[in-house]
């Protein structure tokens, strides 16, 4: 018996199981790309929603931290489209009418992002030092000596209201925006803040929810687990990390680690803010 | 679009127009599943077309119940056959090594090596039935349709470690499974 036994042996397991397990979504999409058929209006459409899942993957996949294996220099990009950090699937399925809600979500964060960074009065993040990375990282302000901190979109920590904590679009493609718990009440829509938040979203079409910590101090988390102590702390420990990125929806750090490496990184990265995974190298082929 | 059962008629009255609706209508489905197991594009597409000869050829005598499914199974098989092939010709740089699959292959090592194919399948089977539901999606997700954890986990709104530790979890009862019915030698 051999690993490929195994897979056949899977690969004819009772269909149910397979109809129920199968992923409502595709990995590639549309049909083929050859012959004039292709080309029906319908079609153009769906091209449209796939470069549109495509621009959003690409963005959300560039917003996530790449190690290297031997942890010998990190490498990261912003954000490449401040709409893109949490995307929303857009399949055969999707209702018309919650493409069309997307649509004003994306153009409600844009409206968010174009009017950072922050100068209203609830602006209480305070980012750390600026880091001042060695040969171990090497952030987007990457020269030597100078400083680095982790950003998105080009916003750094210090440029987000202190009420913010992220956002994510729901599976009606509403624009929910999640914020530091502090701040947030039942009644939100009668604070202070949220009226802010209308003017800067330029519409009352989104939610909002709550969460333990805002957008600054994940920001922070990053920058700190990339160039500041605690990147000195696992160099020192000898670890090597797979992958590192924010969960915006989920409300954490998640640092990616194989099993050899997972007490040891945990015992460094105490704070709640990170979440410790045994997982897989990632690899990007985008 | 053709209703499946109209596909399978123009298999049926050997109308090559079959091939070209189940492609129009399976295209994504299939390559998605190819694309998870062969990562070179022109291996993914010879494995397309070497499906669409099996499916071509099937159709009769088989009518099946659940084209989608009955040509999903065609082209995992089909993929899984090429990804030997490959590995064999050590092609390695341009395939999927189904790497993820090693804590499969760890934990099952000791197995009983003369056991039935179809003896496993109906153990498997009656596995995953036993199973609660998000479990049982994990695992065929995860071993059938070779998701990756991250795939999982956003499929079925989970963190990463649940999926993670879903399919150990899983692994391990299988395995006790197997050492219940005699196919598993302990050290």
């Amino acid at each position: 018996m051999n690993n490929y036994n195994f897979i056949e042996a899977i690969g004819d397991i009772d269909d149910r199981f397979i109809a129920e397990a199968e992923p409502h979504y595709s990995l590639t999409a549309g049909k083929r790309t050859c012959g004039k058929a292709f080309l029906t209006t319908k079609n153009i459409i769906r091209l449209a929603l796939a470069a549109c899942i495509v621009g959003a993957v690409i963005g959300f996949t560039l917003w996530v931290i790449r190690i290297n294996r031997g942890y010998n220099f990190v490498s990261f990009s912003d954000n490449a489209g401040k709409s893109s950090e949490n995307y929303y699937r857009l399949d055969e399925n999707t209702d018309p009418e919650a493409t069309k809600r997307y649509q004003k979500s994306l153009s409600m964060i844009n409206n968010f992002y174009d009017k950072l960074p922050y100068k209203g009065n609830f602006k209480e993040a305070v980012a750390l030092d600026r880091y001042y990375p060695d040969s171990y990282g090497n952030g987007e302000s990457s020269e030597s000596g100078s400083p680095a901190f982790y950003s998105v979109g080009g916003f750094s920590a210090n440029d987000f209201p202190g009420y913010y904590a992220g956002h994510y679009f729901d599976a009606e493609g509403k624009l929910v925006i999640i914020i530091k718990a502090d701040y947030y009440t039942d009644n939100y829509i009668i604070s202070d803040w949220y009226r802010e938040l209308q003017e800067m979203l330029e519409s009352d079409k989104f939610t909002c929810t709550f969460a333990k910590y805002n957008y600054s101090e994940l920001l922070n988390g990053m920058s700190d687990i990339l160039f500041g102590n605690l990147s000195v702390e696992l160099k020192n420990a000898g670890v090597e990390l797979w992958s590192v990125g924010i969960s915006t929806g989920e409300n954490y750090i998640g640092v990616y680690v194989s099993a050899e490496f997972e007490k040891r990184v945990k015992k460094i990265l105490k704070s709640d803010l990170y979440l410790v995974n045994v997982g897989e190298k990632m690899e990007f082929t985008w | 679009m053709l209703e499946d059962s109209e596909i399978i008629e123009l298999y049926w009255e050997r109308s090559e127009n079959a091939i070209k609706e189940t492609q129009n209508k399976y295209f994504g489905y299939a390559y998605s599943i190819i694309a998870r197991i062969i990562a070179n594009k022109e291996d993914a597409e010879e494995c397309f077309d070497d499906s669409m000869l099996k499916l071509w050829n099937s159709i009769p005598p088989t009518r099946p119940q659940n084209l989608r499914l009955y040509l999903g199974k065609i082209v995992r098989n089909t993929a899984i056959d090429r990804l030997k092939n490959l590995t064999g010709k050590k092609r390695t740089a341009e395939i999927i090594s189904l790497s993820e699959m090693e804590n499969f292959e760890d934990d099952f090592q000791n197995i009983d090596k003369d056991i039935d194919k179809w003896t496993l399948v109906e153990i498997i089977n009656s596995f995953l039935q036993e199973q609660k539901k998000l479990h049982r999606i994990v695992f065929v997700q995860k071993y059938w349709y070779f998701l990756s954890v991250n795939q999982i986990s956003e499929a079925n709104n989970i963190s990463s470690s649940k999926a993670l530790s879903i399919l150990h979890r899983m692994r391990k009862k299988l395995k006790e499974r197997l050492v219940r019915e005699g196919y598993y030698f302990d050290e």
